[in-house]
């Protein structure tokens, strides 16, 4: 059981500054998920946690020690790889004893191996499998085997790189449930990678967004998913993606506004920034398209921002219409009941608190209600 | 494509496979008949087709004939084979020792003027043997390495040690590093990784290399010829003994090149799936 | 050795490399000594008077007849032997390319020829070739009105019968390179020629050869060069006979070195021979490295 600090890591690829400054702190037992694109560098973060990737700068803890030089075999980690790294020439059995087996940890009889094995074939559910190699397997089965192989061990930490995203859409969600239900079993630290956000608000305690090699924002699935700290965060999570229009904060009578498009709406809450004395602002306003609603006629409401219809899909439980407003298209979440014609003339408004207004230039969210 | 082409086809290949095996094959078989031959049929003028057939040469050049006492050369033939025996076997032991962990580390660790060292390794493939022989000559000279096992199997690593390295080289980078990676996180050091990990990964590759390198040092007649001497005689040099100024014992020469071939011969059937993957490897893939 | 262990040991992969950089030093000692004795007056009779002569040899050497006639020599059975083995390879390569009956066992008895060591198999056709109407060859050769031949006595005769030997000595490792290589061609190109009704002999220049080319520069490579520097072959028959008709550089070497103990002399005919094998080796590595590209 340990907590990770990583503090002030930085690795380079050649010119590349991979990772850029990294500071984390995982708590003991806490499923903590690091969230990001393709080549943000969260593989890289994992790898340079269990060692087996180096450190350029900067220190790595466990539980207090400093484990940055250690050897992988040294620390009390376990991977689970994103392409399984299963050990092709040994049976599913062999794979999932390897850890037991190697090592200088304490030596366990062959009936105290067999029994770890079986018992962790047995939860996930491959223990008819055990004699098989893992060509002979289908990839649902040989994340089992990559899972069971990190299992067995009952290290301080598991790592886990994306271990879902190679799976059929079908196994995934089953998966993902199982994972939660195993993550009772487990009982240890585990620092989950993905690139899929759905994972990452079901799954973590506690989630880090990494881009470009930086961390954006770290809190809980309710913390970064209501309160973004940047833009960036606040796009890469939810589906369809928040709607990010241009806008300008403008000051009067004491109260702050936001005008986007020519339209003006009070802003609820604390800005950062604006007073009387300066002067209008670059601001990137953000809204999710479940709290923006359309209408066709304009409402009673002092806001309402026109737009033209450019497509309205009905999906079953609730409709995905595209408004053109100016030069982008607005995604807003519709009942199923309602209809929209292409080109009809919309208006779309919201609540001032359902808004995010992020600066301009940094994307860093202006209001002082984020974490 | 109508059947007359196809039936023109087949009939091209049969006669053209059949001209190529009927010559590949034909020299062996004449020798294989020689050396059934009494000395007064091996080289009858016209040579003879239909002929009663004798062990005598064999019996002649193992444990020596009565008859042939005279004429046969003694029988040391049995030693040759055991000298080339030892020579390949130890050559291939000691290629495989120094060799897997070049190999080995070319192909996982970048260091500076690594191709280099690469691209020299692999050259002495393509050089003239003779270029390094004959200085070595004067060299094992100097440290008594004339006519010793230890100097043959010495001057063979020329050979059979980079074209292991090239080949291991290419069959461990084939291995994917995340494998090795998740051994280390499961707690083997870096020599358990590759005992355990990469070495039976690349079994294939040893398999067709250790092959290929014990043909290569029982074929070998250069080496033999030039730095070894009585004691360490392989069988490529105890064959040229039949020749003599006198007299050539062809029958005896007959048998001792089936033997020669023998051994080989075994081996290409039993494993010819590994002599064919460590030539061709390369060609195909690269 | 678990002790401190570094991830990776930065010296790790110098302490593996380390037997075989001794090896590799063992093997380049020899090499630059050998350079070294080319430009000296070494008589293995005499060992240790040794004189520094500078370009001596060299002057020597290129201007006898006899070191033209063996580079002349090495350059024809060269190129004549791999000519011969990738034409013939891809000959029996193509034929043997199509599920038939003992197909297989045609496929095992190819490797035969190269299972037997060379010097072996050239004493074996020394006797095949064996002059007048003694030799089995000659003798078959009389039932088709062709009177007997001294194949290895005459001087075109010896050099033709030579590349013959190699010819079937070598000629397996061809058609074993082709055969991979025609079976892993890719089944695509040519359904969309036949839909394209493409004749056989169009589809052959530009599909099958194109794709095959890696395989044959690696054919061409290593037989280039094996026969630049052949050796067993020309010993085990005429030994450079008769009157030096087959003599190439290497033969030329091991004479003037251990026939006649001029070290340097011998010495120099290596070296001109390594010096060709090593373009040679570069240029058509090269070459393949391109060919696998495409």
């Amino acid at each position: 059981m340990a907590n990770i600090v990583l503090d002030n890591v930085d690795k380079y690829y050649g010119d590349l500054h991979a990772i850029d400054h990294l500071q984390l702190q995982i708590r003991d037992r806490e499923f903590f998920v690091i969230l990001g694109a393709s080549g943000a560098g969260k593989t890289t973060t994992l790898k340079m946690m269990a060692g087996v990737e180096p450190v350029d700068s900067g220190s790595i803890f466990m539980d207090g020690q400093d484990v940055t030089r250690w050897p992988p075999e040294r620390r009390e980690v376990a991977m689970v790889f994103e392409s399984y790294a299963l050990y092709g020439h040994l049976s599913v059995y062999k794979n999932m004893a390897f850890p037991l087996l190697a090592g200088r940890r304490k030596r366990l009889t062959a009936s105290e191996v067999e029994q770890k094995v079986r018992r962790v074939a047995q939860l996930l559910g491959i223990d008819m499998l055990l004699q098989r190699r893992p060509a002979e397997l289908s990839g649902g089965q040989r994340q089992r085997v990559a899972l069971g192989r990190a299992l067995v061990r009952e290290p301080a930490a598991f790592l886990m790189d994306e271990p879902l995203s190679h799976l059929d859409a079908k196994i995934h969600h089953q998966m993902r449930s199982e994972l939660r239900q195993l993550r009772e079993c487990m009982g240890s630290t585990i620092v989950y990678v993905t690139h899929d956000y759905g994972e990452a608000l079901a799954l973590g305690d506690r989630i880090a967004i990494l881009h470009e090699g930086k961390i954006m924002q770290v809190g809980t699935p309710g913390e970064v998913f209501h309160h973004p700290a940047t833009r960036l965060v606040a796009e890469s999570l939810g589906d369809p993606p928040m709607n990010v229009l241009p806008g300008r904060i403008c000051c009067q009578d004491g109260r702050t506004f936001v005008e986007i498009q020519g339209q003006p709406l009070r802003v609820s809450g604390a800005v950062e920034g604006p007073s009387a004395a300066t002067p209008p602002r670059q601001v990137d306003v953000g809204i999710r398209a479940q709290h923006i609603r359309a209408t066709q006629a304009p409402s009673s409401r002092p806001f309402h921002l026109p737009g033209q219809v450019y497509v309205h899909e009905v999906l079953g439980d609730e409709g995905l219409l595209t408004v053109t407003v100016g030069p982008q298209h607005v995604m807003v979440l519709t009942s199923p009941e309602e209809r929209f014609t292409p080109d009809e003339r919309v208006y779309l408004s919201w609540e001032a608190e359902a808004m995010h207004l992020f600066c301009g230039q940094t994307g860093k969210n202006l209001q002082s209600h984020s974490v | 494509m109508k059947d007359g082409t196809g039936k023109l086809r087949s009939a091209v290949r049969v006669v053209g496979l059949g001209l190529y095996f009927a010559f590949a094959m034909a020299p062996i078989v004449w020798i294989l008949m020689m050396s059934f031959k009494n000395p007064g049929d091996v080289i009858a003028t016209p040579p003879k087709f239909i002929f009663s057939p004798t062990l005598d040469n064999y019996k002649a050049i193992t444990v020596g004939l009565e008859s042939y006492s005279s004429e046969s050369l003694r029988p040391d033939f049995p030693k040759y084979f055991l000298n080339t025996l030892i020579i390949a076997s130890a050559t291939v032991a000691v290629s495989l020792v120094l060799g897997t962990f070049a190999a080995y580390s070319l192909a996982r660790f970048s260091f500076p003027m690594k191709e280099d060292i690469a691209f020299t390794f692999l050259s002495f493939r393509f050089a003239p043997e003779l270029m390094v022989i004959l200085p070595l000559y004067v060299i094992f000279q100097k440290c008594h390495l004339i006519d010793s096992f230890a100097g043959l199997t010495l001057a063979y690593q020329l050979v059979t040690l980079p074209f292991l390295i090239w080949v291991l080289r290419g069959f461990f980078e084939e291995i994917p590093k995340e494998i090795e990676q998740a051994a280390r996180v499961d707690g083997c050091t870096w020599w358990g990784v590759f005992c355990r990990i990469s070495l039976p990964l690349v079994k294939p590759g040893i398999a067709a290399v250790v092959i290929l390198s014990f043909i290569f040092a029982w074929n070998n007649f250069i080496f033999a010829m030039i730095l070894g001497g009585e004691r360490t005689q392989p069988i490529t040099l105890g064959i040229l003994g039949f020749i003599g100024y006198e007299r050539v014992l062809w029958g005896q020469m007959a048998a001792a090149t089936i033997i020669c071939a023998v051994p080989e011969l075994v081996l290409a059937f039993v494993i010819q799936k590994y002599i064919i993957r460590g030539l061709t490897f390369g060609a195909v893939k690269g | 050795m678990m002790k401190s262990m570094r991830m990776p040991g930065r010296y790790l992969p110098y302490l593996l490399s380390l037997p075989a950089m001794l090896a590799l030093i063992g093997i380049m000692y020899p090499f630059f000594l050998g350079v070294y004795y080319t430009l000296t007056n070494y008589t293995l009779t005499r060992p240790d008077q040794i004189e520094f002569i500078g370009l001596r040899n060299y002057a020597q050497i290129f201007s006898d007849w006899v070191f033209w006639r063996a580079l002349l020599t090495t350059f024809v059975y060269a190129w004549a032997a791999v000519a011969l083995e990738l034409g013939l390879g891809l000959a029996v390569a193509l034929m043997l390319n199509h599920p038939f009956r003992g197909v297989q066992i045609l496929r095992s008895l190819l490797i035969v020829p190269m299972m037997i060591p060379p010097i072996v198999s050239a004493l074996m056709w020394k006797v095949i070739f064996l002059p007048t109407r003694q030799g089995v060859l000659n003798y078959l050769l009389g039932f088709l009105g062709i009177s007997p031949i001294a194949w290895l006595g005459g001087s075109y005769t010896a050099l033709v019968s030579l590349i013959l030997i190699d010819v079937w000595i070598f000629s397996p490792f061809a058609i074993l390179i082709l055969l991979a290589g025609l079976q892993s061609l890719p089944k695509e190109p040519y359904e969309a020629a036949m839909v394209d009704g493409a004749s056989g002999w169009f589809v052959f220049r530009r599909l099958t050869l194109p794709m095959l080319s890696p395989c044959i520069v690696l054919i061409i490579l290593f037989r280039l060069i094996d026969s630049l520097k052949v050796f067993d072959v020309i010993y085990a028959t005429t030994k450079g006979g008769p009157a030096g008709a087959t003599t190439t550089l290497h033969i030329q070497s091991y004479f003037e070195a251990i026939r006649w103990f001029k070290m340097g002399h011998g010495m120099v005919y290596a070296l001109v021979l390594w010096i060709m094998c090593y373009l040679f080796s570069r240029v058509l590595t090269r070459l393949w490295t391109r060919a696998l590209m495409r």
